[in-house]
């Protein structure tokens, strides 16, 4: 119990500086940066849940290898679109995209 | 349960994976039509087996299903085949020409498929990977227009907003294993139902993550901020996509998660949804009235029609559910229809400026008369069939023991009078303004074949709504069979 407690801890901290990192930052790779760590966070968790339970169930492994692959896919397409905004714009501020308003 | 059951996933898998390469194949006119014709079949094929299996071979699914063969689940397969055809069908005009014709058309099917996994997915870890199968062609579709900075700038805008309600969910789904111990909804339901105090706050906070993460995609308030630039910026084909497909893909994933595994979760989670109701579908319809752009107006009609599907969530009686799935068959045959009304407008006349649409009825007849059809139909005029759907939702929200279902049909009921203001105010412009320059514009064939049909559809389920509320309730039963027994 103490061992899951401890990893839950580690989790929670990067949850939170990932909320804090999409709150604050106005740079598209850094955003992303703070996505991944959201993604991290989830993936640490499931591990920590599955080892650490009694018995051990490998669901928890299986998950997070799914969930590695498919963040993996998901920033390949947000970079994608982050290099072409950067050939149009010059910029990956996500302040200074204004284009679109209502 | 066999392969056969199976067969609008496969096919759609099969198809999708085809098309792309297909688009190298021939020479000259050959190469332009060969993988759109591939495409087309994939999508028809899927639509027919879908509708053939939900008629003779729908089950209950037995314990431990990683995937059902419900009747809710071919229900949602075919309402995300009918919007995934009407936009295919729509881009045969639409993409003409273009040199990534194909590798469009595979990515089309491919996230069709992803929705419809999502709708079948009886287990958090398919759920995901169906999510992720939606979303991230949708991402490259938004970007399509390469050189087009608004294409880019919407598909930014998608991207930060969709990958964070996408991270949510895993972690969502982290605590939900954590708790249980298992990934499959039923399992879940069952520890759910005799959850021990001190791992309640980490159940909380599962049921928020979820809310955000699902929220996100349904495009309820607060998490609507970036459906209107994603319309307006996206080629206009893919705003249908994301507007009817993608969000109604990601209403299906929340009907299993929330009424199936976290309905037994004996915390006032009801009520929360009851607040997002009413707020979203005040906002979206306050906001739409002050849109300049049929794009944008559109986007804040979806958002406020999402709040009536809402309720659903809010009273979870089988009425309800069954009225907000025969508004979800309804809202995304007419709001397919009426996107891809806005392209075939687009093709010659701003959308960004509503004076374009002055004297339409003039210029683009058969256009005209659909859109007014449609619009009267997502309002609620009653012979049409978004009057019935409402009907039995707020019906189903007065009939509940839940204390604020009188307050939401109440709320529905004023909304749905007051999106009257700028439905009928376009309609009025339409048929009664005068237009600045009164020469017809051509109708390309392949928008008015989608727009007939979303028409003809609107009418039929609305002078015989017996046959489609009945199945709607069916998919309703099949949905709440494997929930909580209470």
């Amino acid at each position: 119990m103490e061992a899951l407690t401890s990893f839950f801890g580690v989790s929670a901290i990067l949850l939170g500086i990932g909320i804090y990192g999409l709150a604050t930052k106005r740079s598209a790779i850094r955003i992303l940066f703070a996505v991944e760590l959201i993604y991290n966070a989830a993936n640490l968790n499931i591990i920590a849940f599955a080892r650490l339970r009694n018995p051990p169930i490998v669901t928890g492994q299986v998950i997070v290898l799914f969930s590695i692959a498919l963040a993996a896919m998901e920033a390949a397409v947000g970079l994608a679109i982050i290099i072409v905004a950067f050939r149009l714009n010059n910029e990956i501020d996500l302040r200074k995209l204004t284009r679109l308003k209502g | 349960m066999s392969l056969i059951d199976f067969t609008p996933f496969i096919s759609l898998a099969v198809f999708g994976l085809a098309v792309t390469p297909a688009g190298l194949l021939g020479e000259g006119k050959a190469r332009r039509t060969i993988a759109p014709s591939i495409s087309m079949i994939g999508l028809f094929l899927a639509l027919g087996s879908a509708i053939w299996l939900g008629f003779s071979a729908a089950q209950t699914p037995g314990p431990g299903a990683i995937m059902s063969t419900d009747i809710f689940t071919y229900f949602f397969t075919g309402v995300l085949l009918v919007v995934a055809i009407f936009v295919g069908v729509a881009s045969l005009s639409f993409m003409r020409g273009d040199p990534n014709e194909a590798p469009y058309f595979g990515l089309l099917i491919l996230s069709t498929l992803g929705m419809i996994v999502l709708a079948a997915s009886l287990d958090l870890i398919l759920l995901y990977v169906g999510w992720e199968l939606m979303s991230i062609p949708t991402y490259a579709l938004t970007a399509f227009r390469k050189s087009d900075p608004n294409s880019n700038e919407a598909a930014m805008k998608f991207f930060v907003l969709s990958a964070l309600s996408s991270a949510l969910i895993v972690y969502a789904i982290s605590l939900v294993f954590g708790i249980s111990g298992s990934t499959n909804l039923i399992a879940i339901a069952n520890t759910f139902g005799s959850i021990t105090p001190d791992v309640r706050p980490f159940g909380v906070l599962a049921i928020v993550l979820f809310i955000v993460g699902f929220g996100v995609k349904m495009a309820v308030v607060p998490f609507h901020m970036w459906i209107p630039d994603a319309f307006e910026g996206a080629p206009t084909t893919i705003g249908a996509l994301l507007a009817a497909g993608a969000k109604m893909a990601a209403f299906a994933a929340a009907f299993r998660v929330f009424i199936i595994a976290i309905g037994p979760f004996h915390v006032e989670w009801h009520s929360i949804f009851a607040i997002i109701a009413i707020v979203t579908m005040t906002l979206g319809n306050l906001a739409a009235l002050m849109q300049k752009s049929f794009t944008r107006l559109l986007a804040y009609s979806s958002i406020a029609q999402a709040g009536y599907i809402m309720i659903a969530f809010a009273t979870p009686n089988g009425q309800a559910i069954a009225g907000g799935l025969f508004h979800v068959l309804n809202y995304s045959i007419l709001k397919t229809a009426a996107f891809i009304a806005a392209t075939a407008v687009a093709t010659r006349l701003s959308i960004s400026n509503l004076d374009s649409f002055n004297g339409l009825a003039k210029r683009m007849p058969q256009t005209s008369i659909n859109i007014a059809v449609l619009f009267l139909g997502l309002a609620g005029v009653p012979p049409l069939s978004g009057f019935f759907s409402k009907a039995l939702l707020f019906a189903g929200a007065v009939n509940s023991s839940l204390p604020w279902g009188g307050y939401l049909a109440i709320a529905g009921l004023l909304n749905s009078g007051f999106s009257m203001g700028y439905y009928g105010w376009l309609i009025k412009r339409m048929y009664f303004d005068e237009p600045s320059d009164g020469s017809r514009i051509p109708e390309p064939r392949s928008y008015m074949a989608v727009l007939w049909a979303a028409t003809a559809l609107t009418i039929i389920i609305g002078l015989y709504p017996q046959p489609w509320i009945q199945l709607s309730q069916d998919a309703a039963n099949a949905l709440k069979v494997l929930g909580p027994q209470a």
